[in-house]
């Protein structure tokens, strides 16, 4: 199946849910339009073109794009060339984010001019700039990932209590709404990217985490520019929302606009990548090209996917929230977990970070896992952003507070590796569609409730579904943790000393080692010892020792394949060495195989430094 | 110490699961699965829109000697290996090493029917490379993606740079071996020192690798 054709069905699998539940509600409710529906319907086939083209897109574009500018960020040679460059690659994701700048224009009326849109734009992308630097120098320079968000909540949630209601809705907002569309697989490759150059045992909990590390900048943003400007009080009305009319129009209407925004927000990111390009990466045709060719696909994937969201999808959202809040007010909580569940799943970011999941642990970690645990945490904060809508007395922080304390509890007891994702999945659980259809839907419900307020009650619901995924996939994490503790390790028995070979064949072997994640290095080393040459090393999930299992889903240990081509006659003496330096024999800890291979291949230098490495560890075997 | 044989089956992301454990059922000894991706024959159109991109999953099981013919069957009845574009499975002999068991049996093999060609490359460099081997014959390829072994830098944090890698994987007639072999020697000029290395593997038996279907394009899609 080619790649295209596998996102078609990815989004296809995912989108279906939606569409049968939101029709079946309409039809049920009865008070919808017959032109309305159709526009959904269509809505949904631009979003399921738009959308499979977009992950295809982040595929040959995004991910290329972070791994070089991660590297580029990485070998910076001095600290400042380092904390400018990250702090410019935060700054700039942000800065160009349609989300945002919306946001800035409803803090400026909210807010009577005392914040000017631009300036909270500025402000909160210098927030992201900042919590991007920081995380990536905790990436490179190691260090506590759980200690250092845990303190980055605690800050805020300390300035929190020093300001308003609506601006506590706000802040949490905004960091919603940086973690868009694209932002969020930029970052989440630009954190695989940064964890591929480290290497080493963690690079697989490395390769997430920075989208969660950024989430808190604009929340510390928005809270400091609050009490700076000493503007406690957000006033004024949400935007009345504008229904629209007819079926093709409003979707034809859209789309330029659509396309102009996923440009803008498209362009730094690229300007900058270009310009390294020239300067240092200097990729070749083919590579540039590729990249290029992902760039427009993605752009392209996106207007579609949002001209379809926002036409098709926000009335509907609406008119099911009015009506439903109208008629059958009991029903708004469960109704809104199931909308959550499924919808969460057709955001883009998800999507992208489904396949991050399955790259960086090597298909190890199931991905249906991690989208269930998202599921349930979306449905979990809609449902309790419908109580919040029907009983005022429930605050904000009510959830917010409790819910981060958690979550920042359980990272000490989960598993490093769902640390990192679960405090990503705040930011790529509130993208776009919970930013349009699910908020629509709140307010909708809000309009029609009569003690709600529109305006709070609004912006509480991109806060909720920024903070219950992070507790679920915490939770989650928590439990393998729990689960893996349970599972035995047997050690293995010392190995009986090698005797030297003797015999000289003149052929060339494979050496094949299997064995556990984060030991390649230290393997490499050991078969250099014994004479092995340069080796290769692939990243590898696989059976051995005992597998875990959760709600019958299997997760696989973490393995990596290392091949050296060597001579023959020391291709015992390392695997012997191998064996008995990695302890080989432990269950679980894995195996050396050794292939006859044709020398033939080899030729030139390679077979000459070869030889000579051989030469080298059998005259000091025997010395 | 029987001369074992490693399979490798190649299959579509996401079947390698069920494959694993159904191999563990018919006594293979462990398995280790690594994601890849396949290679489509170049058409204009395809390469232009990028059409080129299919990922691919390689299962790795070690198998003792007398359960291959049963691994085999099972993967013709179930997964439906013999037929085109299900994938494809092959094997090569090889030993475990044991610190009990004796050493220097390594089996000698001279004339095995097919031949797996591996090419070591810098990343980005697999697809072209597949692209000579095409042309000297050779029906399709899997692409895995490695690293090399990390070299410390003088950068300000402490990192090791660990080269990225494309390995290529040929499944290929033994008697068309050579003129592949060279193709990519001499095309990828892996006489020059660190642009690459290739060897040859024999491989016994093979499963769903289809011979003169030049427009099928090989044993991926």
């Amino acid at each position: 199946m080619s790649l295209l054709k596998q996102k078609f069905a990815e989004v296809l699998q995912s989108l279906l849910p939606v569409m049968v539940l939101v029709l079946i509600l309409a039809v049920a409710l009865g008070q919808v339009e017959a032109g309305l529906i159709l526009r959904f319907i269509l809505g949904g086939g631009l979003l399921l073109i738009g959308l499979a083209i977009f992950l295809w897109g982040v595929d040959l574009a995004m991910n290329p794009i972070g791994d070089h500018l991660a590297r580029e960020v990485a070998t910076s040679k001095t600290a400042a060339r380092f904390a400018v460059l990250s702090f410019l690659l935060g700054f700039l994701v942000t800065v160009a984010e349609p989300d945002l700048l919306i946001l800035g224009r409803q803090v400026d009326s909210a807010s009577g001019g005392a914040i000017q849109a631009q300036i909270l734009v500025y402000v909160v992308s210098a927030g992201v700039g900042l919590l991007i630097a920081l995380g990536s120098y905790r990436l490179l320079h190691g260090g506590s990932y759980r200690l250092m968000m845990a303190l980055s909540y605690c800050v805020n949630f300390a300035l929190a209590f020093k300001v308003s209601e609506a601006f506590f809705a706000i802040s949490f907002d905004a960091s919603g709404a940086t973690t868009g569309a694209l932002t969020t697989p930029f970052v989440l490759a630009l954190s695989a990217g940064l964890a591929r150059v480290k290497g080493g045992r963690d690079a697989e909990a490395d390769s997430f985490g920075l989208v969660g590390a950024m989430s808190a900048g604009p929340i510390l943003a928005v809270l400091l520019m609050s009490i700076l400007t000493g503007q406690k009080e957000a006033h004024g009305v949400a935007e009345a929302f504008q229904t629209q009319n007819g079926v093709l129009g409003p979707l034809l209407h859209a789309l330029p606009e659509n396309a102009k925004e996923s440009f803008l927000a498209l362009l730094p990111l690229s300007a900058l990548f270009f310009i390294f390009n020239l300067r240092s990466f200097k990729l070749k045709k083919r590579e540039l090209f590729g990249i290029l060719r992902g760039l427009a696909y993605t752009l392209l994937g996106l207007a579609l996917f949002l001209t379809g969201v926002n036409s098709g999808f926000m009335d509907m959202g609406r008119i099911l929230g009015r009506d439903l809040a109208h008629r059958y007010a009991a029903f708004l909580p469960f109704v809104g977990f199931l909308l959550g569940m499924i919808v969460v799943l057709v955001e883009p970011a998800v999507l992208v970070l489904g396949r991050q999941v399955e790259e960086a642990t090597g298909g190890r970690v199931p991905v249906k896992l991690i989208k269930g645990a998202l599921s349930l945490g979306v449905g979990l904060a809609v449902a309790l952003a419908m109580v919040r809508i029907m009983v005022p007395e429930v605050k904000l922080w009510h959830f917010l507070l409790p819910g981060f304390a958690l979550a920042i509890a359980l990272s000490f007891k989960a598993d490093p590796l769902f640390v990192g994702i679960a405090y990503d999945a705040g930011g790529v659980a509130s993208g776009p569609m919970t930013a349009t259809f699910v908020l629509a839907f709140a307010r909708g419900a809000a309009e029609m409730t009569p003690t709600a307020d529109v305006m709070v009650d609004g912006f509480g619901v991109i806060a909720m579904v920024a903070m219950t995924p992070v507790l679920a996939i915490m939770a989650l994490g928590a439990l393998i943790r729990h689960q893996e503790a349970a599972v035995p390790v047997k050690k293995a028995e010392a190995p009986q000393p090698q005797a030297l070979p003797s015999g000289a064949v003149a052929a060339y072997d494979c050496v094949l080692l299997v064995l556990r994640r984060g030991l390649a290095q230290r393997a490499v080393e050991l078969a250099r010892e014994k004479g092995a040459g340069g080796a290769t090393i692939l990243h590898g999930r696989g059976s051995g020792g005992h597998d875990l299992h959760l709600f019958h889903i299997e997760l696989q240990k973490e393995k990596e394949v290392i091949f050296w081509i060597c001579d023959s006659r020391v291709s015992h003496l390392i695997a012997a060495h191998l064996y008995s330096e990695l302890d080989l024999g432990g269950e679980g800890g894995g195996s050396v195989f050794m292939l006859p291979a044709q020398a033939m291949g080899l030729s030139g230098q390679s077979a000459r430094d070869l030889q000579e490495e051989t030469e080298r560890a059998l005259s000091g075997g025997e010395a | 110490m029987t001369p074992n044989s490693i399979f490798y089956i190649i299959v579509d992301r996401g079947k390698a699961n069920t494959l694993l454990h159904r191999a563990l059922e018919c006594g293979a000894k462990g398995g280790t699965i690594l994601l890849g991706e396949g290679t489509v024959p170049p058409g204009l159109l395809v390469r232009l829109l990028g059409l080129n991109e299919v990922h691919k999953e390689l299962l790795m099981v070690g198998v003792p000697a007398g359960v291959d013919q049963k691994l085999i069957s099972m993967l013709k009845q179930e997964f439906n290996l013999h037929k085109r574009n299900k994938g494809i499975a092959f094997s090569m002999p090889f030993v475990r090493y044991e610190p009990e068991a004796p050493i220097g049996c390594m089996p000698e093999i001279h004339e095995a029917p097919y031949t797996c060609i591996m090419t070591v490359l810098d990343r980005g460099q697999g697809h072209p490379c597949m692209d000579l081997a095409r042309k000297a014959g050779a029906q399709g390829g899997t692409i895995l993606h490695g690293h090399g072994a990390g070299v410390p830098q003088n950068f300000y944090f402490p990192l090791m740079i660990e080269p990225q890698k494309d390995l290529l994987l040929i499944v290929t007639p033994t008697n068309r071996a050579e003129a592949i072999k060279q193709a990519i020697y001499e095309g990828m000029e892996l006489g020059r020192p660190g642009s690459g290395i290739l060897f040859a593997m024999p491989v016994m038996e093979t499963v769903g690798l289809y011979e003169g279907r030049q427009t099928g394009g090989g044993e991926a899609k």
